[in-house]
């Protein structure tokens, strides 16, 4: 069999096998794993979305986490306010987030990279206040309580039943991206990232699809916060800081710009990382003594990731991953 | 009367952070988001200088700023001089990172409780009744001195020493001034040094004033719309930027809404940059090189 | 022993952003003193190596990839731009050469004359204004508002400030008028004499260089087409059919040989 038609066969075969053993990880493992095979698969939507907007159509956010809170508190003010059943909060955070995309992304019609990096910062802030006063406003000075889905008369309990839903939501957006990326839109997002005036010249609008990006990047986002709230069962501004915003910036530079893959990566390496730091800092001796350092200690970690990443590996985990695999897989790469 | 007195404290406070943005931005066109953690720094090494020396209250402040003036030159020299040539966002992220890693050593280091400088140093803080009425305390109307004398400084500096000169001529066109025989990295070191130097006084001042925890990297984020504001690369438009966003911060928590502090400056920020995005001092062609 | 010339090029490779040949073995020499030409069309690969002798090209995703540049006998292809004009050899280059917003005294204040001290820079500053009395009277006036004969002066004062002894031009001649042309260039001449420095001249009007330099060179993608005493190379015909009647007529695109050279081709 020739090489060319081995390697599909093959990467079918393994993806299949990934599959298989993603679905049936549920089975054989404790609750404090399925919470964080749920926890990466959050994270994985919303770096899915936020590379969308950044790794391919090359447009600066440091306002994810404005939308994700945007999707929770959608999602916990109309289970509040309205009690709506999960089938009309998930859309309409969809929806909330699509607008909100279209209000992050208005400045970037005007504004390159750097200030529209600092508008969408502006957003987020703008977000949080709104966020806020809402708590303040209804006296939930705590956060909203957020009751589990119902889901075919059945609550929607419990880390499997979760980890299942997640592993779905993820796939469909992995594939929604996937597809998107290559089709029209995502060439065109290819040549506004490469150089907008020359994209312009070559006849493709620059505006409408700089925008699109972000309503697409955004109701994604959000829908992944609507998400988390159900999962959480609880909605407070506190979960969404600029540090949340850093980490899904984070993902996608430790992944590797530009890859769905890396996306993917970058959020199992951020939202495994903290776990990773504990688990070092408890293997030294007296570890007791270190607990109260170890929020500082994985703060400052993670900082030290971030710029080592960005100063000496600025191709992410996918760019060590392309170096260091066989020569022969190399060859066939488009 | 106090409304005024106010306004005028938190506006020196915001332009004394802020034109550290505004050096590093003019000469080397990075947006250092770690700014307020190296303000906070600076703070801290007071605290440090403060416990481990018997120095006189002002000598330990000049000792501090000092050391703080050291960080910036050594972040240039061990981190921000490998990103030149690098697109302008990786090294903004790069600061981000840095901030990141700055505020979690902070904690390491120096505990996370709050740390009051001003007692260590035995240093009494007696409000100070002005013409009007209004009413200072001596660390603030210090805050304002200082920032006067900063910005003076400032001027001077950028307009009539060979260094300034330099500086603004690395800003405009860094291709240029190598090819004179200007070390843009010396440039560069410079930059960072001042800019740290400057946030750290202001740093020191409000954590003699009001206590010290890492909040403080908070007023910094916050300080950042100001420059921005006022134009990115231009010290009279930061100080312009400083009086508009303390105005409106003043006024709309005295009269709307206390919430709306920390979300004041963004909502400035937002409009300004919707309506001319290079800010009210900016030079407009800033926009198409980052 | 005979010492070794002021500059010389040996089979010099230039690569843009790894791909692009912009240079193919450039072989090149200035002797002190010397006023050389290099002449050519668009893209034919003379700003390259003027940036490649100044530094600059490891600025611009360039690298040289081959070859030797000798100031005096010592290899300077790998040094950063501002010890290259510590040496004295002191770029004046095509666009965006003097400080917009920098006054013309402070454009003169910034140069860095590390090795000079106070008295010869102000011998150096003093010679400056002598030269080009028009920029002392517009001393206190924005470099941006300059008109393009007072900007090409300033940039060249400027250079003569970092007391060169080579000064490497980038289109002298560009978008002035002629009679201006023809000023700077007596003045260039003067100055040269006067200081005892070597000129590398880069040149789209063929004309002016060839009645400027001694010795020049023609490049042709990227290489050495002809090369020769310049009275020489004025009165061959092919040359002249070839270089200047094109050359001559012809106006110079916006920004063709800056960003790309090579890839023009």
């Amino acid at each position: 069999m020739s090489e060319a038609a081995r390697r599909p066969l093959l990467r079918t075969a393994l993806l299949a096998a990934a599959g298989l053993v993603l679905l049936l990880l549920p089975l054989a493992t404790t609750p404090l794993l399925l919470d964080l095979g749920c926890q990466v698969l959050l994270a994985c939507i919303g770096a899915l979305s936020l590379m969308l907007l950044t790794g391919f159509a090359g447009q600066v956010s440091l306002g994810h986490a404005g939308l994700l809170a945007a999707g929770a508190f959608t999602v916990g003010i109309l289970v509040k306010e309205a009690t709506a059943p999960f089938w009309v909060t998930l859309p309409a955070a969809a929806i909330a987030g699509a607008l909100l995309g279209l209000l992050f992304g208005l400045p970037s019609l005007r504004l390159r990279a750097l200030y529209l990096a600092v508008s969408s910062l502006a957003l987020h802030f703008i977000v949080i206040y709104l966020g806020g006063e809402y708590e303040t406003l209804r006296g939930l000075s705590t956060g909203i309580m957020v009751d589990p889905p119902r889901l075919f008369g059945h609550e929607l309990y419990g880390g499997r039943a979760w980890y299942i839903l997640l592993l779905v939501v993820a796939m469909a957006v992995l594939l929604a991206c996937r597809n998107l990326v290559r089709s029209r839109t995502g060439r065109a997002w290819a040549a506004i990232r490469a150089h907008e005036t020359v994209a312009a010249a070559l006849g493709i609008a620059v505006a409408r699809h700089k925008l699109l990006a972000f309503v697409i990047s955004s109701a994604f986002t959000a829908l992944a916060g609507g998400l988390f709230a159900y999962y959480r069962g609880f909605v407070s501004i506190e979960a969404f800081s600029l540090y949340l915003s850093i980490q899904y910036v984070a993902m996608i530079i430790i992944g590797g710009m530009g890859s769905l893959g890396g996306a993917i990566l970058g959020a199992l390496f951020v939202t495994l990382f903290p776990y990773g730091i504990e688990a070092a800092l408890s293997t030294l001796p007296h570890a007791d003594r270190y607990a109260g350092a170890m929020f500082a200690s994985n703060y400052a970690a993670f900082g030290l990731v971030m710029i080592f990443f960005l100063v000496f590996e600025p191709q992410g985990l996918i760019g060590l991953w392309r170096r260091w695999r066989p020569a022969s897989a190399k060859a066939g790469r488009p | 009367m106090q409304l005024a007195v106010n306004i005028v404290v938190l506006a020196a406070t915001y332009a004394l952070i802020a034109c550290g943005y505004v050096l590093i931005y003019r000469v080397s066109r990075v947006l250092n988001l770690a700014h307020g953690e190296l303000m906070m720094v600076g703070a801290y090494l007071l605290v440090t200088v403060a416990s481990a020396s018997a120095l006189p209250p002002l000598l330990a402040v000049g000792l501090a700023a000092a050391l703080s003036l050291g960080v910036g030159v050594l972040v240039h020299l061990f981190l921000m001089r490998r990103l030149t040539g690098q697109p302008a966002l990786a090294a903004v992220l790069t600061t981000i990172g840095l901030g990141i890693l700055l505020r979690g050593l902070v904690v390491l280091l120096w505990s996370a409780e709050q740390q009051h400088p001003a007692q260590s140093l035995g240093l009494a803080n007696p409000p100070i009744t002005l013409f009007g009425g209004g009413r200072i305390s001596t660390l603030s109307l210090a805050l304002v001195l200082t920032t006067g004398a900063v910005y003076g400084g400032l001027f001077a500096f950028l307009r009539f020493s060979r260094w300034g000169i330099r500086m603004r001529a690395a800003g405009q066109n860094p291709l240029l001034a190598a090819q004179r025989g200007i070390n843009l990295n010396g440039i560069y070191a410079v930059a960072w040094g001042l800019s740290t130097f400057t946030g750290s006084v202001a740093g020191i001042l409000i954590a003699l004033d009001s206590g010290l925890d890492t909040t403080m990297a908070t007023i910094g984020l916050k300080a950042f719309p100001v420059a921005l504001v006022g134009g990115l690369d231009s010290l009279l438009g930061s100080l312009l930027g400083a009086l508009i966003v303390a105005t409106a911060e003043v006024v709309l928590i005295q009269y709307v809404d206390p919430l709306l502090s920390d979300v004041v400056p963004f909502l400035i920020l937002m409009a300004v940059l919707l309506a001319r995005p290079w800010g009210l001092f900016g030079s407009r062609e800033e926009l198409d090189r980052v | 022993m005979i010492a070794p010339p002021l500059l010389t090029l040996e089979a010099v490779g230039v690569t843009y952003q790894r791909s692009i040949v912009a240079l193919h073995g450039i072989d090149l020499t200035v002797q002190a003193g010397q006023i050389v030409a290099i002449l050519g069309v668009n893209g034919a690969g003379k700003t390259t190596t003027l940036r490649a002798i100044s530094g600059f090209v490891g600025l611009d995703q360039a690298r040289v990839t081959g070859g030797c540049i000798r100031h005096r006998g010592t290899a300077i292809e790998t040094l950063p731009p501002h010890l290259i004009t510590r040496r004295g050899i002191v770029l004046v280059p095509e666009r965006d050469k003097v400080f917009p917003n920098l006054t013309v005294a402070e454009n003169l204040a910034a140069v860095v004359t590390a090795a000079a001290g106070t008295a010869e820079r102000r011998r150096r500053e003093q010679l400056v204004y002598e030269h080009f009395p028009r920029l002392a009277a517009r001393r206190s006036s924005e470099a941006g508002l300059l008109s393009g004969g007072e900007r090409q002066m300033l940039a060249v004062g400027a250079a003569l400030l970092c007391g060169p002894e080579l000064l490497l031009i980038d289109e002298l001649s560009l978008g002035l008028a002629p009679i201006i042309v023809g000023e700077l260039g007596e003045r260039l001449k003067t100055i040269r004499s006067e200081l005892g420095l070597a000129i590398l001249l880069v040149e789209q009007s063929a004309a002016f260089a060839l009645q400027m330099a001694d010795h020049a060179y023609v490049l042709e993608n990227g290489r050495v087409a002809a090369a020769g005493p310049a009275a020489t190379l004025a009165a061959d015909t092919d040359i002249q059919r070839y270089y200047l009647g094109t050359a001559a007529g012809e106006r110079r695109s916006y920004r063709d040989g800056r960003t790309r050279p090579g890839a023009c081709q």
